[in-house]
């Protein structure tokens, strides 16, 4: 083919337009700016207001001179360092999780709808939860429990959905929504015979929420979080590919079988341990991924990446509102919907005619 | 270029594909023509590779695609499909440069070198000015021109087009077949299918003819589109005539059906 193409033309032929990544590059580094923006407003905002040089000097103090940690005052150091601290850095890879997920289970099931609960891992784990709460002497942890139980449905729904070697879309999803309604059946079935206490905290854990958010947590899910988000930037532009449909893909030399399962492998993982850790949070991953298209265009190189920090900063919102609006704090589920309930119906009203097509 | 030697496919153990053989050969623009659910779409997935065949053998350029890699069969043959439904709204130059990935390394994705390919195969097409618009949004035939796009800048020496002007209308059928005619002159090999005897008889370098019992005829165009073999396929419907040498089918008794 390259006869086609004079070589004399070089990079410079003046009649080609070319094209620049330029303004996307511009597009994430705004996101950026406003993601670390936004995480250092949400420091110094709580029931206890922290101006932004008491916030600056604790984080300080603690990673460039661990010895300077005496001049800060301890109720600021325990406010910012032990409380704060965590629970935003967890926000942000939650938010970063769902939402960069979301893009890939949309690119794979090609449907812009579709969020990163549809192969059954939110009502699974929130099972392994519940079973946990329900049962003290049961023998995982309830993040244990639900982390494995979130596995273990999209394991299965993968494994019904496979049709004489091949996993067609339609078949994969219909397996999720099969997976998903048995585990919601098993979860009332769970708050039925629950004691009043353990009722209350399954609930509670179904709305989700970061209210118990540890270093500890922070450890577990962050890293795991950003190497998955990595890994799922660097198959972006085959994700691309993948969602020109199975035929289109192969013909253009990606197994979008093999490539599907990948990608789908790292954004469950990363899905699980977000849900497993904070419980249930809805919306984020299916409205992120679409606000980021609508800022930076289709292409999953730069959509992952921004839909992610897009997402970190919804959550961080939300977050922020939800213990700060009242006294007493406000489940983080019902923040992320009432935000994004306006957001939806803008949606369906503007995109409801083509996406009944 | 491509050759297939007594391939055997069926859905389910019903046959559609009994020993069908042929061969195309570099530059040519192939004409598969058939009536309905003759198998020239199966035939198409077979050479793919959509579908694993029973028996038989497809090569192209003499290595035999059974043992061949995804990517690797995609630097060979590339593909344009009948109609794409796209469900995120790609810009025209990130779908042509798609064509490009068969020949990326593993990096992030496209570099320098892919966007201008991409770029040539566009302004080649004449369609350089759509580069920014939203593929979705565009008319008939200028998807399927960014779609051939897509397929030039994947660089192979083969290409396979499913009913590449079933959807457009008239002038930009004429366009379509003129293109890939141009397309044929630069020494890439052409397999199109199509329902219209006309365009196979006009555009074709040679045309392969199936029915339900596989390869009915094959050969130019002359030696296909004849009386006898349209007689066979469309049971006496049609006619060929001929306007100023250039042969013409046409529905046999036309003006009667009028004046009803």
């Amino acid at each position: 083919m390259a006869a086609h193409h004079p070589g004399s033309a070089g990079d410079s032929d003046p009649e080609l337009p070319t094209f620049s990544d330029g303004p996307r590059r511009a597009a994430l580094v705004a996101i950026l700016a406003a993601l670390l923006l936004t995480a250092a407003f949400a420091m110094t905002r709580g029931a206890f207001d922290i101006d932004m040089g008491a916030v600056y000097r604790t984080v300080k103090s603690h990673i460039w001179a661990p010895a300077a940690t005496g001049q800060v005052s301890a109720l600021h150091d325990t406010i910012v360092w032990k409380l704060r601290l965590p629970r935003i850095l967890l926000a942000m890879s939650v938010g970063m999780a769902l939402a960069a997920s979301g893009a890939v289970f949309q690119g794979c099931f090609r449907n812009p709808l579709v969020e990163p609960y549809i192969l059954g891992v939110s009502y699974a784990a929130a099972f392994g939860a519940a079973l946990a709460i329900a049962f003290p002497l049961y023998v995982l942890s309830v993040r244990m429990s639900a982390f494995l139980f979130g596995i273990a449905a999209v394991a299965s729904a993968c494994g019904l959905g496979r049709v004489r070697g091949r996993t067609p879309v339609v078949a994969l999803v219909l397996a999720g929504v099969i997976i998903g309604s048995l585990f919601m059946a098993m979860v009332s079935i769970l708050k039925y015979v629950a004691s009043d206490a353990a009722l209350r905290e399954i609930v509670f854990w179904l709305m989700g929420g970061f209210y118990y958010a540890a270093w500890s947590d922070v450890y577990i899910v962050t890293p795991v979080v950003l190497v998955c988000i990595f890994l799922e930037w660097h198959l972006g532009w085959k994700l691309n590919v993948v969602s020109m449909g199975s035929e289109e893909a192969r013909a253009m030399g990606v197994h979008p079988e093999k490539y599907r399962a990948i990608l789908i492998a790292l954004a469950t993982l990363s899905t699980t341990i977000s849900v497993s850790s904070v419980g249930v949070i809805a919306w984020v991953g299916l409205m992120a991924p679409h606000a980021t298209r609508m800022i930076i265009g289709s292409d999953n190189r730069f959509v992952i990446p921004a839909a992610a920090m897009v997402g970190g900063i919804y959550l961080l919102v939300c977050d922020t509102v939800a213990r700060t609006l009242v006294s007493a704090e406000i489940p983080i589920g019902i923040i992320t919907a009432i935000l994004g309930a306006p957001y939806l119906i803008y949606l369906l009203r503007a995109k409801g005619a083509s996406l009944a097509e | 270029m491509l050759r297939v030697d007594d391939l055997h496919f069926g859905y389910g153990g019903k046959p559609v594909l009994r020993g069908v053989s042929f061969e195309v050969k570099r530059g040519e623009l192939c004409g598969l023509f058939g009536p309905n659910g003759c198998g020239k779409t199966t035939l198409f997935r077979c050479c793919l590779k959509f579908l694993k065949v029973e028996k038989g053998c497809i090569r192209v350029n003499g290595t035999d695609i059974s043992g061949i890699g995804v990517r690797e069969l995609a630097r060979s043959i590339a593909y344009v499909p009948q109609e794409h439904r796209s469900s995120f709204p790609y810009k025209v130059r990130e779908m042509v440069l798609m064509g490009r990935t068969p020949r990326m390394g593993h990096g992030f994705g496209p570099g320098r070198r892919d966007m201008r390919i991409a770029m040539e195969a566009l302004k080649m097409l004449g369609i350089s000015s759509i580069s920014e618009r939203v593929f979705s949004e565009l008319s008939g035939g200028q998807r399927q021109l960014v779609l051939i796009a897509r397929a030039i800048a994947q660089g192979t020496g083969l290409i396979f087009l499913d009913e590449p002007t079933s959807a457009l209308d008239f002038s930009n059928q004429i366009k379509i077949w003129k293109i890939l005619r141009e397309i044929a002159a630069q020494g890439v090999s052409i397999v199109a299918c199509s329902h219209d005897p006309n365009h196979v008889a006009w555009f074709c370098d040679r045309i392969v003819i199936l029915h339900e019992e596989g390869v009915l005829t094959d050969g130019f165009p002359d030696q296909t589109i004849t009386q006898n073999v349209l007689d066979r396929i469309y049971s006496g419907v049609c006619m060929v005539k001929s306007v100023d040498g250039i042969k013409m089918v046409i529905p046999r008794d036309p003006h009667r059906e009028k004046v009803k």
